[in-house]
């Protein structure tokens, strides 16, 4: 069952309205259930790698909690986490670390995820931050919680456990304010997954096809085209999940938070997929030292959790330079810092001003728009061939219909430019703390519902959905 | 009270999405098989014969003519790329509207040994594919979903998400948006692409270099029963169940293979054991009926003069063997008699229009059209082999021939007035000539032809020349179109830009 499919849309309406219906106790059990039967529905194999990582993790962690000794504690806690990284390795890595001499047989979609949220779960038991679930039922919940299995966010659980305890779950009612605002922002995901992400696609992919058809101007649009596009499928996704939860009453942690409005790269990783971010910087940066170590030992750290960002994306070097691109960024940028200070100061460039703002964003987002094109490519050898297109700008490509020839015609590409518009727009406001969706929200119902009306329709319409427009899988599903 | 309150708005504003949603659904979606089906759906209590195929029926077989001729009510149910599979559920669909008297099945591709058409052979690809599937739309769209057309999509399309289009098919039109145009707005008889007559779909284009290229003759039979016969075999049992008789045909083709020869010896073979008719017209020692020069639009399919004579012969056939009914003077079948006078008068305007030389000569014999048709001496018409064809066909005499020995010039009258009680009759003359005087549609008509010179006046009116000798001295070719009383509709003349199809005799 694909989230983006009718049958998925039916399951979570079920869903919605047997949860809120049944009494507090089987709520938890019911979700359990509703997880299962959607993530098994794709592949029963795939069920059976998530109970084991269930059930390892969940007796791991009561087993650290009992140690005796903290080195006795620590043992455990890095046999269990080697264990899940193993399964790790073997189901999405084993091609790439053996050099395609041993293919695992199957990879589990949403793998990434619930395993790094389980090792987070037993680090947070061996730190003492968290006392270990005895209840199974809700421990499986957790790792199984349909709306982020599959792209997370990759949750905590000092978050998410607690939301599923019977006193949080008795206090759960069937607010349809909560729930429509829940619906809407599901909309909202729907709208930048379902209409931007997966039409930008169609585009990106006919140019980085064949590359060597295009000059550097088109091409540099679509890289733009692609950042946005990336954006608007990871973001999509992570507002359909937050929705999702939001209609049944449990928050998940926001994912994505305006990320192309990043002032700097460091900022940048503040906003985008902070679950993941903000994840290594608490399992991996942290505890291995992190800055207070000296600053060789921070920066080793950076590239370290950079690296491991990038090679957790994908199986490929083309991630981990991704990464390594990102780490180079922080490295280099905390280095020049000194620099950078006193050229302001001779410039006498007011950081407050909206014009040196303006400029920071757009450096900003040139050093994130050059990454993706690593992020993207096949190989090493697509992008030094992308790179070398720059070379022969063929300007006239921009004005001559071109871009009306890549697989969209002139109305899905005037519909693709207008929905970006207004993703700058929604950011834009949210970056000032205006809440759209709020403001829609308080308004008279006369008003109110036919935008969620005709939004329905502009989704259900234009959306890239179904057997005619091979909808695109969820980049996320990858990792 | 306010829980309710909230209820019932929530209720309400899912309501308003559903109908907001079907009510696009209803104007993206692909309009091909509702144009198609869109007489079925009002006529199915009144028909009294199916026609099921591929595209060689679809194209083959014109109700429209098959009424104006006979009276007998049919639709045509051919489809493109249609195996005997998809006969078979578009055949169930259908009887759940109308149960006919007879039923005309095709027997093309009854080789072909696969079972879904999103499958096929499993070598096809995936464009083909996806043709296969598109086309299938047009069969199936129409049908309202329920147990048959589930069965049918369960029974025809393996990949479990493909169904879902046939079932809902708002999940592959949705994307049609940008694409929408007048005709998606509009009922379907007034669309200006629903060219269909009761569900055929004439070709008008002329094959014009065919390569006949047909298989031995031989005795033997498919080697095993295949899937297509299979499902030809069910045909004949639910017909059979239903008191349906049946008709089996094979459509002319130029060109045929081994496979061809034996499906139709297993097809004759299973007729034979079942007493049913056979109309096989694919063996070209023995088919007489269709000239493959001038009847088909490609290879293996029919174009409108094929599709004339086909189903004028398939009438007879179906008149004598099955008794069917002749509807021609039942008040209730005026619909009917509505399309006849519909596609008569498209067809009539068409031909006024049409500026191709050998599809107006097909035209005035399709639609028995009295017709003035006169060649210039030395005209290129004259020396052009096909369009001597078409006029040996029109008139089934020699004289164009003799026009051609004597180097034009060429005149034919083609009276299809049906004046005095009789057909239609022809006045010929080739080369020089000034007859005595004779009785037409026109009137009493004068005609005197010379190597550099024609003309025909009408009641003695010898200043009014029927043919153009100034601005047009130097047509090729000059056809003028009558009107019932004989007055001239249309004037078309072929100069020397046309391009005939044989210039060797230059």
């Amino acid at each position: 069952m694909e989230i983006v499919s009718i049958e998925f849309l039916i399951f979570f309406a079920i869903v919605v309205v047997v949860f809120h219906i049944l009494p507090a106790r089987a709520r938890c059990g019911f979700l359990l259930l509703a997880g299962y039967l959607f993530y098994g529905s794709r592949d029963l194999r795939y069920l059976a790698v998530l109970a084991v990582a269930t059930l390892v993790s969940w007796a791991g962690a009561l087993l650290i909690d009992r140690g005796k000794t903290r080195s006795g504690r620590r043992s455990v806690c890095i046999a269990l986490w080697a264990f899940h990284l193993v399964l790790l390795g073997y189901f999405k890595y084993a091609g790439f670390l053996t050099g395609g001499r041993i293919e695992s047989l199957l990879l589990p979609v949403g793998i990434s995820f619930y395993l790094f949220m389980a090792c987070g779960y037993l680090m947070d038991v061996y730190y003492g931050r968290i006392s270990p679930e005895k209840n199974i039922v809700r421990y499986a919940l957790f790792v199984s919680f349909f709306p982020t299995i599959l792209s997370g966010p990759i949750e905590r659980a000092g978050n998410m456990l607690p939301q599923f305890s019977l006193t949080f779950l008795e206090r759960v009612r069937f607010d349809t304010d909560r729930i429509r605002d829940g619906f809407v922002r599901m909309l909202w995901g729907f709208f930048m997954k379902l209409v931007l992400a997966d039409r930008i696609a169609i585009l990106t992919d006919t140019v980085y096809a064949s590359p060597e058809q295009y000059g550097g101007a088109l091409m540099a649009i679509v890289t733009v085209l692609y950042s946005f596009r990336i954006y608007c499928d990871f973001a999509g996704y992570s507002h359909i999940a937050v929705g999702m939860a939001q209609c049944l009453g449990i928050r998940v942690m926001e994912n994505f938070k305006n990320p192309y409005l990043a002032e700097s790269i460091p900022d940048f990783w503040r906003r985008w997929h902070i679950s993941l971010s903000s994840w290594f910087r608490d399992y991996v940066y942290i505890p291995l030292g992190g800055n207070r170590k000296g600053i060789v030992r921070k920066y080793v750290n950076i590239m370290v959790v950079f690296l491991l960002s990038g090679l957790w994306h994908g199986a490929g070097w083309t991630f981990i330079v991704w990464g390594g691109l990102h780490g180079l960024y922080q490295v280099v940028g905390a280095l020049l810092s000194g620099v950078r200070k006193k050229a302001a100061a001779f410039f006498g460039a007011d950081q407050s001003r909206v014009s040196v703002r303006i400029v920071k964003i757009l450096f900003t987002f040139g050093l994130v728009n050059l990454a993706w094109i690593f992020f993207q490519a096949p190989d090493l050898a697509s992008v030094a061939q992308i790179c070398s297109r720059f070379v022969h700008p063929k300007v006239w490509e921009l004005f001559d219909g071109t871009i009306c020839t890549l697989g969209l015609d002139r109305a899905n590409v005037a519909v693709m430019f207008g929905g970006l518009a207004l993703v700058g727009i929604v950011d834009l406001l949210d970056e000032r703390g205006i809440r759209l969706s709020e403001k829609i929200a308080s308004m008279r119902l006369w008003i109110r519902w036919p935008v969620y009306l005709a939004a329905i329709l502009f989704i259900v319409l234009c959306g890239m959905w179904g057997t005619g427009y091979d909808s695109t899988s969820f980049i996320y599903y990858r990792f | 009270m306010k829980k309710l309150y909230k209820a019932l708005k929530i209720v309400v504003f899912w309501i308003l999405a559903v109908l907001l949603v079907c009510g696009a659904a209803h104007f993206v979606e692909r309009k091909d098989s509702l144009n198609k089906y869109h007489d079925f759906m009002e006529l199915s209590d009144q028909i009294d014969v199916l026609f099921l195929g591929s595209s060689h029926t679809l194209n083959g077989i014109n109700p429209v003519q098959l009424y104006s001729e006979y009276g007998i009510t049919s639709y045509n149910m051919g489809k493109s790329g249609g195996m005997l599979t998809e006969s078979y559920w578009t055949l169930m669909n259908a009887l759940d509207y109308c149960t006919p008297d007879c039923v005309v099945v095709d027997l093309w591709a009854l080789d072909r040994d696969y079972q879904y058409v999103d499958v096929m052979n499993g070598t096809e690809a995936e464009d083909a594919i996806r043709n296969s599937v598109s086309l299938l739309h047009t069969n199936m769209d129409v049908w309202p979903l329920g147990r048959t057309k589930i069965a049918a999509v369960n029974d025809l399309i393996q990949d479990r998400e493909i169904r879902k289009e046939f079932l809902w098919d708002f999940t592959l039109y949705h994307g049609r948006w940008s694409s929408l145009s007048q005709d998606d707005f509009q009922e379907a008889e007034e669309r200006e692409s629903n060219g269909y007559l009761l569900g055929a779909e004439p070709r008008r284009e002329l094959f014009r270099y065919p390569n006949i290229s047909q298989a031995d003759d031989t005795a033997q039979t498919l080697p095993g029963e295949t899937v297509s016969l299979t499902y030809l075999k069910k045909i004949l049992s639910v017909c059979d169940e239903r008191g349906i008789r049946v008709v089996l045909t094979f459509l002319p083709m130029t060109s045929s293979w081994d496979t061809d020869r034996q499906a139709v010896n297993t097809g004759a073979e299973l007729a034979e054991e079942r007493g049913i008719p056979f109309l096989n017209f694919l063996p070209h020692e023995t088919q007489t009926l269709v000239d493959y020069y001038t009847d088909m639009s490609d290879e293996t399919h029919l174009n409108v003069n094929g599709m004339r004579k086909v189903t004028s012969y398939i009438g007879g056939v179906l008149r004598d063997t099955c008794m069917l009914p002749d509807h021609r003077q039942d008040a209730d079948y005026g619909a009917w008699q509505e399309r006849v006078e519909s596609w008569q008068s498209d067809e009539i305007e068409r031909l006024c229009d049409d500026a191709d030389l050998y599809a107006q000569l097909g035209a005035i014999q399709n639609i028995n059209a009295s017709a003035v048709i006169f060649f210039k001496g030395d005209s290129k018409a004259l020396h052009d082999s096909l369009t001597r064809r078409f006029i040996r066909q029109m008139t089934g005499s020699d004289v164009i021939e003799e026009a051609l020995a004597a180097n034009g010039p060429y005149l034919l009258v083609r009276d299809a007035s049906g004046r005095n009680g009789g057909g239609t009759v022809n006045y010929e003359f080739g080369g020089e000539a000034q007859p005595e005087d004779f009785d037409t549609l026109l009137g009493r008509t004068t005609y005197i032809g010379l190597h550099d010179f024609g003309a025909v006046y009408v009641n003695g009116d010898y200043e009014n020349n029927l043919l153009d000798m100034e601005e047009h001295y130097n047509a090729e070719a000059q056809i003028l179109i009558l009107g019932q009383q004989g007055e001239v509709i249309s004037s078309i003349y072929y100069d020397a830009g046309w391009k005939a199809e044989d210039e060797s005799g230059f």
